[in-house]
């Protein structure tokens, strides 16, 4: 049988339990001992006061598969089997997270295989967390008694207490009763009985203050033992008759009923409450609502790793780390395959403290000096640090660390990102506080004296698609312009230093973050253009006129050109594309003009196109066609597969994966979109789909039948 | 890869890794992306519907989550667990695993409480991520001896001749390919192999696994705790040679020790090695191959090095450069690596970091691949996970003859 004993810190938790141990030993019950509050001293008394090596320093010190037991038990007074869970430093880590693992690591080791009749667990005051609540759990508690005084915080913890009951409550009672740990007040028996009645669970037994417990206390032993005739001594006698009953099935065991804050209070004014009325709250956010698509820190790592020479500390678990290594590695390489005017060279800026559960116990501090020793040591000059939501819950100083370590280290530069997983938001806020963080590495005194061009964006993710920056680049030189630094991504930190000695900076594309970035770049005294990069034919032209204007180039000729490029590539589709019905399914956030140009230009007839509502508000959609075109909104995914099947278009632009239109000819949004090479390369891409055969073989592979 | 993953990845991809059970992540979307791409990449199974429109499974089949926001971590998440355990339910896998994301586990949402309400206890376990931080192997090889120890099956009586295949799983290399050679080949020594554990195994294929007469550990790091398990609980003891069958030799050394501790004839499944072998000797004769004295990198998990590094040494004389084991707390294959750099004056390069242009690399495919493309070498060969942009049509294990033939096929062909 599992009991544990509660009640409010300093009230007597562990002296009754230390009691109750040895009053069971004493009736010939075999007895584990444990102690869960992390100053570990329940075992104090039974152990005449040797050191005992705690649960969590052995978990801290000991590989797993070497644990045993054995090692962290030991035998006290009467051979009552002495255990401690012990507990981080005051202040450091997670205490809570120090009892599940606690008594994760018991169960492993075979605690509750043990030949013990009677385990005894002796928790720590309030349940403030869930940790703390663990040894409540049906599985870790038969039954539970608990400790009160007459005074008030003594009473208010003990509701508490049933409150905690009542959240984690099984079909099963496990109240066993109330122990009195009298203080000698005033009225106190009455209020304590006014309680007891009205929670509906019986004060078991009623200890009296006595300096015999002082007496007991300096020799490192129980009352029970020292004192066995003495008045507390028989009433720890009394209760472990009880527990006995209960272990033998003939003892009761009670639902607990707590009271209403409102109830408590006029309890304690003298009033009665006929029943406890509180009620356990239920999470307010339900199991529909969305959860976000990716946290924080991840974006923080996305947007972090673009500048290649600064490391990137993710302090967290090894998993977190390991995640966003992956993410980089895959997006990297994604660009790299599309992308030719990447010069490829290894990355690896991503490391990480590899946060242990100790870590999250103890706290990981050592761990993130450590790290950023380490790198320090590889000379680098700048590191930033971002941290996880477990670094974030468990309360990490990690400013403290970046300031003692500065201090060590007067050339090397510690930046940190608190993103602390999804606790400060999602991707994209991450994102954001790396931007802000790496705009301030810009050489504000700088001179803009290079006829070279800044791009400038929160991601780049559409840029690297394809041949975009190829496409761009293209059109740079014949303005007679180089690329410069992208501001954030492919660049290292000596680019990024320099970067306002590019004359030009430009927006990427026109989003909320983008205009952020360009008032922060503003601010430092880098002008950035009006139009950001230019998708499709005629955004290309107005472009290209515009830098033209802003380097005092005439542009005329080359306007010609690109316009002869154009019309030649229309005419040449023409055939194929001329009179097929397009619809389109599209997000919000799908920016389609260029794609609509183009196709009417190429004499294609522009049917229903459905837009899908995104989460995020910077995904509102926009088009210069609204009105010409037929937008529809609003509707579910079924209506607008079931409208494109009386639609029956030639052919269905989509970039939402709709696995769901069957075998239907389709198209997607394409990502290179830059220039007017965009335009020409999207209508071979139409004619294309719209020659290949619809239906793809492979699907039947699947099934031998077909 | 600066940063590879660890036991928690380990425990969801080891369910992942059974046919018919089914993961639910308590945490955050953003841990789950990752493992559902993982999980689609290395094992997908049509799923119709998969998932569209469903709360927690979100648009997608695999490793459903609960979502956990802001505010659960400090009001708990008990009532989203409870909830998303029933959707999970109405999919009625034969298993279930609730796994905790490091981040979720420190709310301290009861688990076992949910399970038991949702009536699955039968079929469910808790995987709790505070004791999976260690590493990626143990997080996998953990998780199947809870699996099998849930499943709590009777040994009735050992089956003749039968054998379980242990150590692979879904993120082996080609693990499909792996699994149905090895089967071949003991198949060819008389062995049935009654079930793969947790490489596209069924939990009744799992059931079944305890009336085996042995188990067959290819790679020891991931089977460490199963095999004792077995041991000690259906009294099934483990053939292991203490490394994995990579290459023509090693994988000859596997046949023999099989063949040796279950009294089988090992000829017919050698021959089917040999013809591997003959065709790799024709087709080395084939070109002006070049691969002597040229240099290699190894970075894998250590049962895995010591065999590749032996085999390319002694069989293709190629020199090693670099030689980095992945950590996974398994010492075995550690000696018997080092012993063989001593003997051979190569110990300079053991955990010695790669510099300079290499002809070849062998690592995970995402590095791999970077290596080759930054120009670091002439050939960056995919021997492990994460390789996510990189689909296998072809058969290419890393152990086994099909293994060797795939390791022989990138190497030599960038030399010729």
């Amino acid at each position: 049988m599992k009991m544990a004993i509660y009640g409010k810190g300093g009230i007597g938790k562990s002296t009754t339990s230390s009691n109750l141990s040895y009053a069971l030993a004493s009736k010939g019950m075999k007895v584990m001992h444990i102690g869960c509050d992390p100053k570990h001293d329940s075992t104090r008394p039974l152990i005449g006061g040797r050191r005992q090596t705690t649960v969590l320093d052995y978990v801290r010190s000991t590989p797993l598969p070497e644990r045993k037991l054995s090692d962290v038990v030991m035998t006290g007074v009467m051979g009552i089997s002495c255990i401690e869970a012990g507990g981080p430093e005051p202040g450091i880590g997670c205490a809570g997270r120090g009892i599940l693992t606690t008594f994760d690591t018991l169960s492993r080791l075979g605690v509750g295989e043990s030949s013990s009749d009677i385990t005894v667990y002796d928790v720590l005051g309030d349940v403030v967390c869930g940790g703390f609540a663990v040894p409540m759990r049906s599985e870790n508690a038969d039954a539970i008694y608990i400790v009160t005084s007459g005074e008030f915080m003594s009473i208010y913890a003990a509701n508490n207490i049933l409150r905690g009951m009542l959240n984690f409550g099984s079909a099963r009672p496990r109240a066993a009763g109330i122990i009195f740990n009298e203080r000698g007040l005033d009225n106190e028996p009455s209020i304590v009985e006014r309680f007891a009645e009205a929670i509906g669970i019986p004060i078991v037994a009623s200890i009296p203050r006595s300096d015999l417990f002082s007496v007991a206390e300096m020799e490192m032993r129980t009352v029970s033992e020292m004192f066995p005739d003495s008045v507390p001594s028989r009433q720890y006698s009394k209760i472990a008759d009880d527990i006995i009953s209960l272990a033998e099935c003939k003892g009761r065991l009670y639902h607990p009923r707590p009271l209403t804050d409102d109830q408590l209070e006029g309890l304690l004014s003298g009033r009665s409450p006929s029943k406890g009325g509180f009620e356990p709250k239920r999470s307010c956010q339900t199991s529909k609502q969305l959860g976000m698509s990716s946290c924080a820190s991840r974006g923080a790592a996305f947007g972090a790793g673009r500048i290649m020479d600064i490391p990137v500390v993710i302090h967290g678990p090894r998993s977190c780390g390991y995640v966003m290594c992956h993410t980089q590695d895959s997006h990297y390489l994604s660009d790299i395959a599309t992308n030719p005017a990447i010069r490829p060279i290894m990355r690896n800026n991503i490391t990480c403290t590899d946060m242990s559960n100790n870590s999250s116990v103890f706290g990981g501090e050592r761990d993130l000096r450590r790290k950023l020793e380490e790198l320090a040591g590889k000379g680098n000059k700048v590191i930033l640090v971002i941290t996880t939501c477990v670094s974030g819950i468990t309360g990490e100083h990690v400013d403290r660390v970046a300031e003692s370590f500065e201090k060590d280290h007067k050339d090397v530069c510690v930046m940190i990102i608190h993103a602390d997983g999804n606790l400060s938001g999602d991707s994209e806020e991450g994102r954001i506080e790396v931007i802000k963080q790496y705009i301030g590495l810009i050489d504000g005194d700088a001179e803009p004296d290079v006829m070279r061009v800044n791009l400038v964006g929160d991601n780049f993710m559409g840029f690297n698609r394809g041949l975009n920056e190829s496409w761009l680049t293209d059109i740079l030189s014949r303005l007679g312009l180089e690329m410069g630094t992208k501001i954030f991504e492919d660049c290292n930190l000596e680019d990024v230093v320099k970067a306002k000695r590019n004359r030009i900076n430009i927006l990427v594309e026109d989003s909320d973050t983008n205009n952020m970035m360009k008032g922060l770049l503003e601010a430092k005294g880098m002008k950035v253009t009006g139009s950001p990069l230019p998708r499709g034919f005629s955004e290309t032209i107005e472009w290209v006129q515009e830098i033209g204007g802003l380097i005092s180039r005439d542009t005329a000729s080359l306007v010609s050109e690109l316009e002869r490029e154009y019309k030649a590539k229309t005419e040449r589709v023409s055939g194929i594309i001329s009179g097929k019905r397009i619809d389109m399914l599209i997000s919000s956030s799908s920016r389609i003009d260029w794609i609509l140009e183009c196709l009417t230009d190429a004499g294609a007839e522009i049917g229903k196109i459905y837009v899908l509502a995104m989460r995020s508000a910077s995904s509102a959609f926009h088009s210069k066609y609204k009105g010409r075109f037929d937008f529809i909104t609003g509707m579910t995914i079924p209506e607008i597969i079931s409208a494109i099947r009386m639609d029956d278009p030639d052919i269905v632009i989509r970039d939402v994966n709709m696995s769901l239109l069957g075998e239907r000819r389709c198209a997607n949004v394409a990502q290179e979109s830059l220039t007017h090479f965009a335009s020409m390369n999207y209508l071979d891409y139409i004619c294309n789909t719209l020659i290949a055969n619809p239906t793809e073989g492979w699907r039947s592979w699947g099934d031998p039948t077909c | 890869m600066l940063t590879g993953p660890d036991g928690f990845i380990g425990a969801v991809m080891a369910i992942e890794g059974i046919s018919d059970a089914a993961v639910l992540l308590h945490g955050p979307d953003g841990c789950r992306k990752n493992l559902t791409v993982l999980s689609n990449k290395s094992y997908p199974r049509p799923e119709p519907g998969c998932g569209v429109g469903m709360p927690y499974y979100r648009g997608y089949p695999r490793v459903p989550c609960t979502g956990v926001l802001s505010m659960d971590y400090i009001h708990g998440a008990y009532e989203k667990l409870r909830d998303a355990l029933d959707f999970v339910k109405a999919k009625n896998n034969s298993f279930v695993a609730v796994v905790c994301s490091p981040g979720a586990s420190l709310i301290g949402d009861d688990c076992s409480k949910a399970i038991e309400e949702c009536g699955i206890s039968d079929k469910a376990i808790i995987l709790d991520a505070h004791v999976l931080s260690g590493p990626f192997s143990d997080g996998m090889d953990l998780t199947i001896a809870r699996v099998i120890e849930k499943l709590s099956s009777e040994r009735s009586s050992p089956i003749e001749d039968s054998v379980n295949i242990l150590g692979l799983n879904i993120l082996t290399k080609d693990w499909r390919t792996a699994v149905e050679e090895f089967r071949t080949i003991f198949e060819l020594m008389g062995l049935k192999v009654i079930c793969c554990v947790g490489a596209g195994s069924s939990i009744e294929e799992m059931r079944e696994s305890v009336n085996a007469q042995y188990n067959i550990v290819l790679c020891p790091e991931y089977a460490r705790t199963t095999a004792s398990f077995y041991l000690e609980r259906y009294g099934i003891e483990s053939i292991s040679l203490g490394y994995s069958p990579v290459g023509f030799d090693a994988t000859d050394d596997m046949i023999g020790i099989v063949a040796q501790m279950t009294g089988k004839d090992p000829s017919k499944a050698k021959e089917y090695v040999d013809r591997f072998r003959k065709r790799a000797y024709e087709c080395m004769l084939s070109g002006r191959n070049d691969v002597h004295g040229r240099s290699f990198a190894i970075e894998a998990d250590p049962s895995i090095t010591y065999p590749l590094t032996k085999w390319l040494f002694e069989s293709l004389s190629m020199v090693p450069a670099s030689v980095m084991i992945n950590d996974t707390g398994y010492e075995g294959a550690d000696e018997l690596l080092s012993m063989f750099l001593t003997e051979n004056n190569l110990s300079g390069c053991l955990n010695e970091k790669r510099r300079g242009r290499l002809d070849v690399i062998l690592c995970d495919g995402n590095t791999a691949q970077l290596e080759q493309a930054s120009g670091n070498c002439r050939r960056g060969i995919d021997i492990s996970f994460p390789s996510i942009m990189n689909t296998d049509f072809r058969p290419s294990p890393v152990l086994g003859p099909s293994g060797a033939m795939y390791i022989l096929d990138r190497i030599v062909n960038p030399m010729l």
